[in-house]
């Protein structure tokens, strides 16, 4: 009897981890077939004969991608982008949400209802009149047109109130403001350091969702020297209506891994902070 | 007040001291109290308010113009409302696909990212736990552009691996993103394969938080799997999914990247967005009036939309 039971532990062991190793498949193998994908030639990849490694492995993907594209100008303008806006989100939004968790002022609860509502209108629907926007100040094809619309968000603000709200003890700021502190220097010595897992998860997010921003930068951005890569990767490697594979894979391989590093680096606190319910804002 | 039984002299001192402060603006004083909340709290509205508050002001005015372009425009009233509502074939169409996609997205993400979590909150998966949740959120990571090239070819009719796949087993190849009758689903499935695991990690947050009591009183009482999921598990995550279906349904509402640049929304509209429809209106046949027209019937369904999820949660919460 107990050895049935240990059988049936046992097989409901191996049942779970298979289906849950057979999805983990499905979730990584599109990834494993561009980065090995890179390095086969067309010929190779578009064939009924499928192969998993390369049989003759090549670089001439990628020199095709570097030689068409200025790839060191274009991996620049995709960091200083992301990074632009991930560290103003992340200092603008966290100032706010001091003022919103712990300061007391005036229509604080009214303000902060605005500041979420504004998330109800999708920037995508005011494509025209921003585009119009940008023109007019002469901002096609430059870092700010695609900075700044997305400097302050409303999504980092909500998240940071949440976090400081639970986490930072009031006592802790009435202490200090009786030590003579002032408020900025509160948010910096006292705040700051106690945020820093909220800060990294926001950052994250923010730094991928610019890293990966797409209609945006291509109405934006129609200077080679000005893509970024997530653009580079749509356009790269079509030549006389013909779509190379190889080099689309190559592409993709070059926009995709800097992100999924990151993310790897930072991933237990990421997942922690989702399994914590941080981005469902409770 | 207690001073005014001490002496008269502390009194009228306090009452020059209260003549003075009135001297002072009262604004002045009032903003030098809250300055520094609303200085930390100001430069979102700022920014806001140009990028954001005037473009949907601006998106008003400009839908009742006929517009080429930034030039050439001439006032026509409500008429590019008229024949967005009731002239063009391609609007009811993409609606219509908005409703298909909000089908074959946000129910099938709800309910498998509910089953993924409910695999990774059992015993047997703890042991792997770790790795699991690494590679459900590696999809989550990658740019729209990145998995549309993945899937372009890996969609391909001949050579695809998935047809390779469908072929191994015996089943007819599938043109998933080249017939009306497949680009649809075709597409729902990638949003579905990107997101489905990061719905499932917020569900599995939930699940870690229904107490082991719950289970085992109904285990004692004879519950079997099933039932404990549908008397327990279900009811006591319906916030938890409604949320998950509320922001899977905002992200389709805006899905853009994707359609376009697996299908363009095509073949003909069967795979079209209203982002894409906006997008095509006014950067390929540069109609800027028209498209935003499209861009204030966006807000105003996502208004009624809210606003029924509102009403829809509250009395959901009031239950």
């Amino acid at each position: 009897m107990t050895q049935l039971s240990r059988l049936n532990k046992f097989l409901s062991w191996v049942a779970v981890n298979i289906i849950l190793m057979l999805l983990m498949a499905a979730f990584m193998i599109p990834f494993f077939y561009m980065t090995v994908g890179g390095f086969k030639l067309q010929n190779e990849i578009a064939s009924s004969h499928v192969t998993i490694f390369p049989r003759e492995p090549t670089l001439e993907n990628y020199r095709v991608i570097f030689s068409e594209w200025p790839i060191l100008r274009i991996t620049g303008n995709s960091f200083l982008i992301a990074l632009t806006v991930t560290a103003s989100n992340l200092f603008f939004c966290s100032l706010a949400g001091l003022a919103y968790a712990k300061f007391r002022f005036p229509g604080r609860d009214k303000l902060f209802s605005l500041a979420l509502l504004t998330m109800m209108i999708p920037m995508q629907a005011i494509l025209v009149p921003l585009f119009i926007i940008m023109s007019g100040l002469n901002w096609v094809n430059t870092y700010q047109s695609i900075i700044l619309p997305g400097a302050i968000g409303a999504f980092g603000i909500f998240f940071m109130r949440q976090y400081i709200d639970s986490s930072v003890p009031t006592e802790l700021l009435d202490a200090a403001r009786i030590d003579g502190c002032n408020e900025f220097g509160m948010y910096w010595l006292i705040v700051m350091p106690v945020i820093k897992p909220a800060m990294v998860t926001l950052g994250l997010i923010l730094f991928m969702n610019a890293w990966n921003d797409y209609l945006w930068p291509m109405i934006m951005l129609n200077e080679n020297a000005m893509y970024t890569l997530s653009l580079t990767v749509g356009a790269a490697g079509l030549r006389n209506y013909l779509l190379n594979w190889g080099e689309k894979l190559a592409a993709a391989t070059l926009a995709a891994w800097p992100p999924v590093i990151i993310f790897f680096i930072f991933r237990k606190q990421f997942i922690e902070s989702i399994m914590a319910g941080a981005l469902k804002g409770g | 007040m207690s001073t005014r039984n001490v002496s008269g002299v502390i009194e009228t001192n306090e009452k020059l001291i209260r003549r003075d402060e009135t001297r002072l603006p009262k604004l002045k004083k009032w903003l030098n109290k809250y300055k520094i909340s609303y200085i930390f709290i100001s430069p979102f509205f700022i920014l806001y308010a140009i990028f954001g508050l005037y473009p949907v002001f601006y998106s008003v005015y400009l839908s009742l113009f006929q517009a080429r372009g930034r030039k050439d425009w001439t006032f026509v009233g409500l008429d590019n409302y008229r024949r967005l509502l009731f002239e063009d074939p391609v609007f009811p169409v993409t609606l219509l696909n908005m409703g298909k996609y909000l089908l074959f997205i946000v129910i099938p993400m709800t309910f498998f990212g509910l089953v993924l979590a409910v695999l990774l909150n059992s015993k047997q998966a703890q042991r792997l736990g770790g790795f699991y949740r690494t590679m459900l959120i590696l999809p989550y990571v990658l740019a729209p552009t990145v998995i549309s090239v993945i899937f372009v070819q890996i969609y391909d009719y001949s050579f695809g691996w998935v047809n390779l796949l469908l072929g191994a087993v015996g089943l007819n190849h599938i043109d998933w993103l080249g017939t009306e009758q497949w680009s649809l689903i075709g597409i729902s499935l990638v949003l579905l394969w990107q997101f489905v695991g990061y719905n499932a990690l917020i569900a599995l947050a939930a699940l870690t938080g229904i107490s082991p009591e719950i289970y085992d009183a109904a285990r004692v009482d004879g519950c079997n799997v099933f039932q404990e999921f549908g008397l327990i598990t279900l009811p006591l995550m319906r916030p938890i999914l409604l949320f998950m279906a509320v922001m899977t349904t905002i992200g389709v509402f805006n899905m853009f990247a994707q359609p376009w640049l697996l299908t363009h929304g095509g073949p003909g509209y069967s795979s079209n967005t209203l982002i894409i429809l906006l997008y095509r209106t006014a950067f390929e046949i540069m109609q800027f009036g028209y498209a935003a027209a499209i861009g204030v019937t966006i807000f105003i369904l996502t208004a009624i939309f809210s606003f029924l999820q509102i009403t829809f949660n509250r009395g959901f919460s009031s239950e």
